[in-house]
């Protein structure tokens, strides 16, 4: 059994989460207090909903860039329509508004790529676009400096708090979110039909509509959810903030397909297990969050972020690479 | 043993890009009937079977099952009806369990919205025992020989209520034992009124187990009726439309010193210790089971697989080839077995086809390519191969199988090629193009071309070879004059063969 | 004879052709409806040389992300390696320009800033054919590398005091009228004409990103076509990058962000099959005019900047999905057209 998981791939990340983590905690020893882990914790949160959710479209075998964007449409226009209406009711209602948008948003994504099977990487870069700048010319880019209340003190409560020396870090209750998210994936790829036929797609399309796969009703439910998670990532991310730019998380789309491809998710479809890209999340946010600590200057943390994933990716594509040219063996030892 | 009639299709025609695939076919398959639809490469089967799956609409025609007439349906609604195909690649999905793929479709077909991962495991073994076979249900699929997954396919349409079973050509990968405990579960189906349509050119099979026979030639249905009414000679007469009295090839002008001489070449896991002389003028076949190695011995004489151990001799001197240009530019040339996927540029014109292997040699003074040379040599192609096209600067993929077929031979010819190596050169291909290339093989070794021939297409082999060499597992299992063997002997020399491995 | 003659060539415009007719008319609209929209400023002589000085940043850009899409691939990090470039000559020019001369600096700068390009275009070249990350993942990262030297070695502020004869390449108008770049863009093309068209890498270049595998069997090198368009990729993003440094004479990492989607909306629009295999530089070279036309109008129309982009991605998704409906018909037309020449 042992031996069986040390072959898995969730294995490989697990090792090189734990090295990481071992080197910038001799580097500094900060790393190991308790207030350092609540802010990781709170670092993941928002990149970790997108990236669960972006996992099962790379299963699928297409990749969404638009989910920042979708993001930024929710969280901006519930927080201005929150604000300017003084909103003071449950919190439930500005998030389900910025979920509902980003599900608008995400089930249009769907339907153009199913409807006219165009790539999904490069329809998606043109939505990005395109509902971005729909969003900025209706509704402005002034930021929203000042929530409506139920957001504001949502955003002020602490779920878990933490100590690093005399520095309290605190973590938001938004953290429960991640955990929904991840366990929502989690039950739909492993106990679902639907789950299933994500897989399928991305082992092999022709088989799954031969099968009898409603292949384009998944598709459309697989970015439909990408969408939702989204508006849901977007709207922890201002609570969070306390505050509303509409140019954050806009070019985050990098690492959260990092953080899947790195967990171990076949970039061509077909192969990721949520195990995986929890890891491969935990990597990307030690190692983003974490640059700071072991006394990289800010300017060159990009650079080797970018290398960090580079290389991961080139380790995982390598492997895929010689596994592939593993051939059925004929010939038999010996005769007879 | 047959029932009344599950069935019945009526003047279903189809035409793809102008050519007809199918042209009026009646067929009535009855419940609990075994019918085998037979007919050489390009006659309509797979179109029929595509249309009795939903995947392809006819033009015309009418479908009835159950009294209801439909002009077409969707695969879904073949599916509910009880229509169930498997198909020569299995439609399986390499990255998921065997369990999984066996059961997760007709958990599926139940309703089901969730995964019950008991229920899938137990009825995927339920489906394995029905075909008494035994298999790891954890293990991935992608990792399983050829003979497992098509097993794994025959289990998933079990378990899906069928009651139309469609095999295409279930039986290229199987050893004989897998083939009877096969044949078994065709009978079993049989007692419990699911009708069985079994797709096959190999005629013993026919024989065994089927007891309706419908051949098509050219999208027509020649002839139907029971299977004890055709003999062998009336079987082939109606598959081919000929007299198969056919003259076998004879090499004329074999040259004194062999054109490729290989000596005790091997790859680790592939094959091992195959030597062989080829002369010239000669047609040399290579034959043996699908995984017997056959192809991977031929895609290493092209330096497309590394070879581990041995030497290769071409004209006398060792070849050390590096690369698949070196092969080239040495004389070797490989038709490939697949020409969708290996040898075609299927939307790119027939020019850039022709010229793709030699690209270097189409160049002008100044390096450019040479736009009206090409043009012209590959009009020469195109008379000399009697390509029906109007114009070279076609895409490839607007050429009927057969003419593609040529421009592949003319991409190779146009290396001027010492060896040419052409792997199953007539699968997919109707029977006219088919006869040109037998002739134009033939015409090639006269012209001291060495020639060889992989297939398991065995008269191919008989016909057009003068040596042939047998492959199993592996290794070289034995050689023989064509002029002193017959089809039965050879495929009973094969079986045997793959029934050794198999056992193991 | 004749009637053959008829049938391959119209083949070869529903194929080919009646896609370059459809770009020149759409072109030419672009051109009429700003010409009307916005009057007498879009027609003069000074918004055609700013068109013309404008447009072979992008054009140049597109060029070397067609090359990655006719391999079926993609390069994301055109921009990145644009301004590394442009970043490592303006350093270069402005630390040696006392010691050496202020014009070997600039030349050997641009040199530099060449093989910088190279050199990212082989990086790019050996993850995707050696490493085997598919190319949209490669350039995503490595343009998250390229970006974050940049950022790294500039400490994210632009780099400023290159000579002003610097501003020659991307800058000066020759004869007071034709924009240096213009020239610079016009050489580009023909040279990239030539080498698709006419040069065997070109036809290799086409058969690879039609099928690898057919490729492989009929002796392409595939690994070294793939290492070679990155490289050009790389040096064409240089050459981007000096007209870019030149013309603001400095250099920023974090530079036209924004030309990355415009690169691909030019190369759809161009024609450029993303699944690769099929496109011309002619099509980007009249998809660049189009979009340079509409920026422009949309510039002197005082276009607020954010429906600007909303207007990029509509016409990105737009474009996909008139191809879409055009290759479906020109599908039918060829099973119509192939129906009747069998029943006479």
């Amino acid at each position: 059994m042992l031996k069986k998981a040390m072959k898995t791939n969730e294995f490989f990340v697990l090792i090189a989460l734990a090295i990481l983590c071992l080197i910038i905690g001799i580097a500094n020893p900060v790393f190991f207090t308790t207030g350092n882990l609540v802010s990781l914790m709170k670092n993941s949160i928002v990149m970790g909903i997108m990236t669960f959710a972006l996992m099962p479209g790379i299963i699928a075998g297409g990749i969404d860039v638009s989910f920042p964007a979708i993001a930024v449409c929710g969280m901006f226009t519930t927080s201005k329509i929150m604000d300017s209406i003084g909103y003071g009711g449950p919190v439930i209602l500005p998030i389900l508004m910025s979920i509902a948008i980003g599900t608008v948003l995400g089930f249009l994504n769907g339907i153009i790529i199913t409807k006219f099977s165009l790539p999904a990487f490069i329809v998606t870069l043109g939505t990005s676009s395109l509902y971005y700048g729909l969003l900025i010319t209706l509704v402005g880019s002034k930021p929203v400096n000042r929530l409506c209340k139920p957001m504001e003190d949502f955003g002020k409560a602490v779920m878990i708090s933490g100590k690093s020396g005399t520095v309290t870090t605190t973590c938001t209750w938004t953290f429960l979110f991640l955990v929904a998210v991840a366990l929502i994936v989690y039950l739909i790829l492993k106990y679902t039909m639907l789950g299933r036929g994500i897989y399928a797609i991305g082992g092999n399309r022709v088989s799954a509509e031969r099968a009898g796969f409603n292949v384009t009703g998944i598709l459309i439910f697989v970015y439909t959810f990408i969408g939702a998670c989204a508006g849901l990532a977007g709207i922890c991310h201002t609570m969070q903030a306390r505050i509303c730019m509409p140019t954050d998380l806009m070019g985050s789309e990098m690492l959260c397909i990092a953080a899947v491809v790195l967990g171990g998710t076949n970039i061509a479809g077909g192969r990721g297990t949520v195990i995986g890209t929890t890891l491969g999340l935990a990597l990307i946010t030690v190692a983003r969050s974490s640059l700071t600590l072991v006394g990289v200057d800010s300017s060159w943390q990009q650079m080797i972020v970018g290398i960090i994933i580079v290389a991961g990716t080139a380790l995982s594509a390598y492997k895929e690479l010689k596994s592939s040219r593993k051939i059925a063996k004929i010939l038999e030892d010996q005769e007879g | 043993m047959a029932g009344k009639t599950l069935i019945k299709l009526d003047g279903i025609s189809i035409s793809f890009g102008g050519v007809h695939a199918l042209q009026d076919v009646d067929l009535e398959i009855l419940e609990g009937q075994t019918l085998c639809l037979a007919g050489e490469n390009g006659g309509g089967k797979s179109t029929l079977i595509k249309i009795i799956s939903g995947f392809y609409r006819p033009d015309r025609g009418t479908i009835e099952i159950d009294g209801k007439q439909y002009s077409h349906f969707t695969p879904k609604q073949a599916i509910d009806l009880g229509i169930q195909v498997i198909y020569q690649d299995f439609a399986i999905f390499p990255n998921l369990t065997v369990a999984e793929n066996i059961a997760l479709s007709a958990e599926r077909l139940d309703g089901r919205k969730t995964v019950n991962w008991k229920n899938v495991k137990r009825r995927a073994q339920e489906a394995l025992d029905m075909i008494n076979v035994r298999m790891d249900l954890d293990a991935t699929l992608a990792d399983l020989p050829v003979a497992s997954k098509q097993l794994v396919a025959i289990c998933r349409s079990l378990l899906q209520n069928a009651r139309l079973l469609i095999m295409d050509e279930p039986t290229t990968a199987l050893t004989k034992n897998e083939v009877n405990s096969l044949f078994k579960v065709v009978r079993d189906l049989q007692k419990k009124g699911i009708a069985v349509v079994f797709v096959s050119h190999k005629l013993d099979e026919v024989y065994e187990i089927a007891e309706q026979l419908v051949i098509l030639r050219n999208g027509k249905k020649v002839i139907e009726g029971p299977i004890r009414e055709f003999d062998r000679k009336r079987f082939i007469y109606y598959m081919t439309g000929r007299e198969i009295e056919s003259e076998t090839f004879e090499a004329k002008n074999i040259g004194s010193e062999p054109v490729l001489e290989v000596r005790n070449i091997g790859i680790k896991d592939l094959f091992a210790d195959i030597s062989f002389k080829l002369y010239a003028g000669e047609v040399l076949g290579i034959t043996g089971l699908l995984g017997s190695g056959r192809s991977e011995l031929a895609r290493s004489l092209f330096n497309l697989e590394k070879i581990d151990t041995g030497q290769v001799f071409l004209e006398g001197k060792e070849l050390k080839l590096k690369s698949v240009k070196d092969a080239i530019n040495a004389g070797i040339a490989y038709v490939p077995e697949d020409r969708l996927t290996e040898g075609l540029f299927m939307p790119q014109t027939i020019s850039r086809n022709m010229i793709s292997a030699v690209i270097e040699r189409n160049l002008n003074k100044a390096g450019l390519i040479d736009t009206n040379g090409v043009r012209e040599r590959s009009m020469e192609w195109v008379k000399e191969l009697k390509v029906k096209t109007p114009s070279t600067e076609l895409p490839a993929q607007a050429l009927s199988g057969g003419n593609q077929q040529k421009v592949v031979l003319a991409k190779w010819l146009s290396t001027k090629p010492k060896v040419l190596i052409l792997n199953s050169p007539t699968v997919g291909i109707d029977v006219g193009a088919k006869a040109d290339i037998y002739a134009y093989t033939r015409m090639l070794a006269e012209q001291g071309i060495g020639v060889i021939i992989i297939s398991d297409d065995l008269p191919e082999i008989l016909d057009n070879c003068n040596r042939a060499l047998i492959m199993k597992r592996g290794r070289l299992a034995g050689e023989f004059q064509t002029s002193e063997m017959d089809e039965t002997r050879l495929a009973d020399i094969l079986a045997e063969a793959n029934d050794k491995g198999g056992a193991a | 004879m004749n009637k053959e003659k008829g049938f391959a060539k119209y083949i070869r415009d529903i194929t080919q052709d009646a896609q370059m007719v459809r770009l020149f008319v759409i072109m030419v609209a672009a051109f009429v409806i700003m010409g009307i929209a916005s009057g007498s400023k879009f027609l003069s002589l000074s918004n055609f040389q700013s068109m013309a000085r404008t447009f072979p940043e992008v054009g140049i850009l597109a060029i070397a992300v067609s090359l990655a899409m006719l391999l079926g691939g993609i390069n994301l990090s055109v921009v990145g390696i644009a301004n590394l470039s442009g970043i490592f000559c303006c350093k270069f020019i402005i630390a040696t320009q006392e010691k050496i001369g202020m014009w070997p600096a600039i030349f050997i700068g641009l040199a530099i800033a060449m093989v910088v390009g190279a050199l990212c275009g082989l990086l790019n070249g050996f993850l995707i054919a050696y490493v085997g990350i598919p190319a949209m993942l490669a350039t995503l990262g490595s343009q998250e590398i390229f970006t974050g030297l940049g950022v790294g070695v500039t400490k994210g502020a632009a780099v400023f005091g290159t000579p002003s004869e610097f501003t020659f390449f991307g800058g000066a108008y020759i004869f007071g009228v034709i924009p240096m770049s213009l020239i610079v863009f016009v050489v580009v093309v023909v040279i990239f004409t030539i080498l698709l068209q006419r040069k065997q890498y070109g036809m290799e270049l086409y058969l690879v990103g039609t099928n690898a595998k057919a490729a492989r069997f009929s002796g392409i090198k595939n690994e070294r076509v793939i290492l070679k368009t990155h490289v050009y990729g790389g040096i064409l993003s240089a050459i981007a990058g000096i007209i870019i440094a030149s013309g603001t004479n400095s250099a920023k990492a974090s530079y036209g962000s924004s030309y990355v989607l415009r690169c691909l909306i030019v190369a759809i629009l161009g024609g450029i099959n993303p699944s690769g295999g099929f496109g011309k530089i002619t099509g980007v070279v009249m998809a660049v005019l189009t979009i340079q036309f509409l920026s422009s109008g949309f510039g002197i129309l005082r276009v607020d900047s954010y429906f600007q982009t909303f207007v990029w991605g509509a016409v990105l998704v737009g474009d996909m999905i008139l191809n879409h409906y055009m290759d479906k018909l020109a599908e039918n037309r060829k099973k119509k057209k192939a129906e009747k020449e069998t029943a006479s």
